[in-house]
């Protein structure tokens, strides 16, 4: 993500863009300007041959020498460079700083040149066009040179004050490269929004994550690890491409319309005038974002109700011990089947819903110890929303749980707030790791304080193989 | 051993905004810029204690660079002006007034802060669209085919600040010297991809403004050179000077290896080596008819003897600002190696001449297509030509913006008064519904309606020094200032006569009323008009995109602020 978004500090944050390909944050060393596509090539190292390497020495006996081994290198870069213009290629996208010889020769023969480029920038360019980069120096400087990648446009791109190089590459994987260029009046609020948009992505990715249905019980512990083990299964390779696109916001190639809802939902949140979409476009997405979480609700109101009778199987075989059959709980409930992208609306829906069927399972279990936790757990749930609530009017909170309690009651779907939808599977992962983190802490009954930092593991290891 | 201090907790501020400290820095803060604003705007004297230099100077971008400001909240709003100057260069102080006075005015409201984001997010984009709608009645469009408006835009930059310390004639002087500076940089030949050349600013200190010009082409100082001395440069058949660019050193020391070592024989000198090499380049640069050698670095004294007596005119130390105009004017390639020369490289010019400009002498490279020129620029003292650089730059800058965008706002306040008096009727004619969507009441609406309004109104009175008054007409919606000193009237009509921008006169009856800071002002019945009446010489103008850009993030900003509720400061 890093790489696919660029902040310019100090313009309105109106002026947020995307673009299609990728924009190195620097300028070109040489640019000659190029029509259509161009062929480019990746180098990790110095074209231009040293004279001395570390470590070597390099012994002048005459003048002469001296200054053949001199020509020598320049013809040598020479030749490299009109090796590189005789296979057409027009750009070269460098991770180490060339010597001006090597630029002044790539001005000349119309070779355009990018210089330090990170390593990150690196991988992700032999990423999208799956060629690595050329070693110069092989047997035969002449061989034909493969790893060619094609460009379709390579520019100069301004960003606020600042000259950037703007390249779009043909892809050889359904990853098509788009860049987001970021706008806002400070640095800072620019690091926020991109945070913020990168969770928004990693909650999308989790989004298309399964629970799936559990055959048997297991220990606490290695349930979570199988079910998201199971999870990396079930996302089939067609989600996780439609996930793909979305992180490079390209929004007119994702079909599922569920999804394009979502993102434009998400970005609507974090960052409101920062939309791609037309104005219809966004429109039609947000009417069906709403039809879709009407029937979300519906849906996920029955999937928890089947993961109420499973879990009466369980329960019999929920350990004794008390703060770690909380956990058993939650997972029993909530890992019983979460369907890839179930979406709950916003405003502590998921709470309430979890908090009723968590009473309801206490009410039926026989182990008065189980029902006195699970009721602990239920009510705990319910400081969500009564946080939310608490800056509108006093009693908003009682109002809004009497009003959820009773539709569900009713088997009714709950009254749906239009304001955004959550991933029921993010919601999942966030109470799981909720009741572990108050599991550990309840088992703590000591806390020792030392004086030197805590040895990680490893280190301890190593020490012991001496 | 290195002492171990213990670390500080962190300093921990809930709700900065209603902290003394944090009110009277802002206050402060708010008055530097209000009172150094506009042409009559007071200058600020910025030095250290302890010495060096002092810069007198009110511009936005000067006073920032050198204030330090130590609040964690009114680093938010400097870093966004300093943001907005390095991009826009125009409209700082605009921002930065705007900015203070819409957080004075919303903090002082009895109405949550989120819901005074919504407000004037839906305020700002009222603005933002009226500003880019054919109906509004505060812009003008830009004609380039004639040079009055674009006059008028350098002209209103260059009084914007007084520190330049020019006289009207000087103003007139300048203003033309920029435009004119301007169009050289613009190309000829009308091609799709067509990028704006570089006037460079050679700076004449000590000697009256009008002695400024604009020549074109590029100047390279050369102390040596006799003036006395007729030029003899060699010509190419076709009457062009054939030119070679250098990058790479020509002084002869020039190879250092990065890493490893070279061990010599004895007797072996590397520099008698690379003498000979520099010797070589020179006899191939006049077998193949060069006229003028320019190196960015030091050429050897041999070489450019050698050069000399081959009539080859040797000019050195270029430095490396001038290399890129220079290679983009004369067509030149760079040579970055003294190994090997190839004739592609070499670039043309259409004339070489020498130029006297104060004490100093000065190469005048003259090129056949102008897209670089040079701007000399004379001022009296080091403190006002260092001000009045930053404002020429500027004024290149709006004309370049408004070459991507042909329009311009009315000046002297006339913009503000205007846009508030439309955004007071226009929040006074919403349907219920909006409020709904805002998710406020119409009575809070109003409340920060007007509060935006009284911002922008400040921002116009601070235009105003002399401490006469200040009216905005009802029809119109212009900023009018009346002379001080004059005793209480009971017709307004009879003691103003031009408005703020100078696009309408004292024509008709505007029922004008005092501008105030703190009254709700009434509603004016209906849009405010545009003048049909239109003066279009000697009109106060700014830069459309920057006033813009400027609005939006001095509202962005205010939002931040006023959202903080917490700062949290490391103190280690």
């Amino acid at each position: 993500f890093a790489a696919l978004h660029a902040a310019v500090p100090g313009l309105p944050l109106a002026s947020s863009t995307i673009l299609p390909g990728i924009v190195l944050r620097r300028d070109f060393a040489a640019y000659c300007p190029a029509e259509g596509e161009l062929r480019a090539l990746l180098v990790t190292e110095p074209l231009q041959p040293a004279l001395t390497a570390p470590g070597v020495e390099f012994v002048v006996d005459s003048e002469g020498q001296y200054e053949a081994s001199l020509r020598w290198i320049t013809r040598r870069t020479e030749a490299l460079v009109k090796h590189l213009q005789s296979n057409s290629v027009k750009l070269l996208l460098s991770s180490t700083k060339q010597d001006e010889v090597v630029i002044y020769y790539a001005q000349l023969y119309g070779v355009s040149v990018v210089e330090c480029l990170l390593s990150e920038e690196m991988a992700l360019i032999s990423e999208i066009t799956g060629v690595s980069p050329y070693a110069p120096f092989g047997d035969d400087m002449y061989r034909e040179i493969t790893e060619i990648a094609v460009a379709s446009f390579c520019q100069p791109l301004l960003l606020g004050s600042k000259r950037c190089v703007h390249i779009g590459f043909t892809s050889v994987c359904a990853f098509q490269p788009h860049c987001l260029i970021l706008c806002g009046p400070v640095d800072g609020v620019n690091e926020q929004h991109a945070a913020a948009l990168q969770e928004a992505f990693t909650m999308l990715q989790q989004l298309f994550k399964t629970v799936d249905q559990r055959g048997e019980c297991k220990a606490e512990g290695e349930s979570q690890n199988k079910a998201s083990d199971v999870c990396s299964w079930d996302s089939s390779p067609t989600q996780k491409q439609i996930i793909v696109e979305n992180i490079s916001c390209n929004s007119n190639q994702v079909s599922e319309c569920q999804l394009k809802a979502l993102s434009d939902e998400t970005e609507t949140k974090i960052l409101a005038p920062d939309e791609s979409g037309s104005l219809v476009d966004k429109q039609k997405s947000y009417s069906t974002a709403v039809l879709a979480c009407n029937a979300d609700t519906v849906t996920a109101c029955e999937l928890l109700d089947v993961g109420k009778g499973l879990e009466k199987t369980c329960c019999n075989i929920v350990p004794f011990k008390q703060e770690e059959s909380c956990v058993g709980i939650a997972q029993d409930h909530s890992s019983s089947l979460i369907e890839a992208g179930s979406v709950l609306p916003v405003g502590g829906y998921f709470e309430i819903l979890l908090h009723y069927y968590i009473q309801y399972y206490a009410k039926q279990c026989q182990q008065s110890e189980v029902a006195v936790v699970s009721n602990v757990v239920a009510d705990a749930l319910l400081s969500i929303p009564k946080a939310l609530y608490r800056t509108t009017e006093l009693d908003s909170f009682t109002k809004f749980y009497l009003k959820a309690v009773n539709s569900l009651r009713k088997n009714q779907p709950l009254p749906g707030n239009k304001e955004g939808l959550e991933s029921v599977y993010c919601k999942y992962q966030l109470v799981v790791s909720v009741l572990h983190c108050v599991t550990e802490l309840l088992s703590i009954d000591l806390i020792i304080g030392i004086k030197q930092p805590v040895q990680k593991i490893e280190d301890r290891d190593s020490e012991d193989d001496f | 051993m290195s002492r171990l201090e213990a670390k500080k907790p962190p300093l921990f501020i809930s709700e900065p905004l209603t902290k003394d400290t944090v009110c009277q820095s802002l206050l402060l803060l708010s008055r530097i810029f209000k009172s150094s604003y506009g042409p009559a705007g007071r200058l600020k004297q910025l030095h250290n204690g302890v010495g060096g230099c002092v810069c007198t100077t009110s511009q936005s971008s000067a006073l920032l660079r050198h204030l330090s400001v130590s609040n964690p909240v009114l680093r938010v709003l400097t870093a966004s002006v300093q943001n907005h100057v390095s991009r826009c260069s125009d409209c700082g102080l605009f921002t930065a007034i705007l900015c203070c006075s819409l957080i004075e005015n919303f903090r002082s409201l009895n109405v949550a802060p989120c819901t005074v984001i919504k407000i004037t997010k839906n305020l700002l984009s009222l603005c933002m669209d009226y500003l880019k709608s054919e109906a509004c009645g505060c812009r003008v469009s830009v004609d380039f085919s004639s040079v009055e408006t674009l006059v008028c835009l350098v002209r209103s930059v260059l009084t914007s600040k007084p520190a330049c310390m020019l006289n009207k004639t000087e103003v007139e002087h300048l203003a033309t010297l920029v435009l004119k500076a301007f169009l050289f940089t613009v190309p000829c030949h009308g091609e799709t991809n067509a990028v704006l050349g570089k006037c460079v600013i050679i700076p004449v200190k000590g000697r009256r403004v009008m002695d400024s010009t604009v020549l074109p082409g590029l100047l390279i100082e050369t102390p040596e050179i006799q003036l006395g001395k007729p030029l003899a440069v060699k010509r190419t058949g076709s009457n062009v000077i054939k030119i070679a660019l250098f990058c790479a050193s020509m002084s002869g020391d020039s190879f250092s290896p990065e890493e490893g070592t070279i061990a010599v024989r004895h007797g072996i000198s590397l520099e008698v080596s690379e003498l000979n090499q520099l010797l070589n380049v020179g006899k191939q640069l006049v077998n193949d008819g060069v006229g003028l050698v320019v190196c960015q670095k030091v050429i050897h004294p041999s070489l450019k003897q050698y050069l000399k007596e081959n009539h080859v005119m040797a000019v050195d130390r270029a430095g490396l600002s001038l290399m890129e105009p220079l290679s983009r004017m004369t067509g030149s390639k760079p040579i970055a190696s003294i190994h090997s020369l190839s004739p592609g490289c070499y670039g043309s010019l259409k004339d070489v001449s020498i130029e006297r400009v104060a004490s100093k002498h000065f190469v005048h490279l003259i090129p056949g297509d102008t897209v670089i020129c040079s701007l000399i620029l004379c001022n009296r003292s080091e403190t006002a030509w260092d001000e009045l650089k930053r404002v020429c730059e500027t004024a290149e800058h709006v004309l370049q913006l408004t070459m991507k965008e042909p329009l311009a706002l009315l000046g002297g306040g006339c913009t503000e008064t205007h846009l508030a008096s439309y955004i007071r009727y226009k929040s006074s004619s919403l349907s219920t519904s909006t409020f709904q969507d805002l998710g406020c009441s119409q009575a809070q609406y109003q409340l920060v309606a007007d509060g935006f309004c009284r911002s922008l109104e400040s921002v116009a009175r601070s235009l105003n020094r002399d401490g006469g008054e200040i009216l905005t007409d009802m029809v119109y919606g212009h900023c009018w200032f009346v002379p001080s000193g004059l005793p209480s009237v009971s017709n307004w009509s009879d003691v103003v006569s031009k408005c703020g921008c100078g696009i309408s006169g004292n024509t008709e009856d505007l029922s004008w009323r005092i501008l105030e800071g703190q009254s709700c002002s009434p509603v004016i019945r209906g849009c405010p008009k545009e003048p049909s009446v239109k003066v279009t010489d000697f009109l106060t103008l700014d830069c459309f995109a920057a006033k813009c850009s400027g609005l939006q993030v001095a509202l962005e900003t205010a939002n931040l602020v006023l959202d903080l509720s917490y700062v949290i400061e490391d103190q280690n």
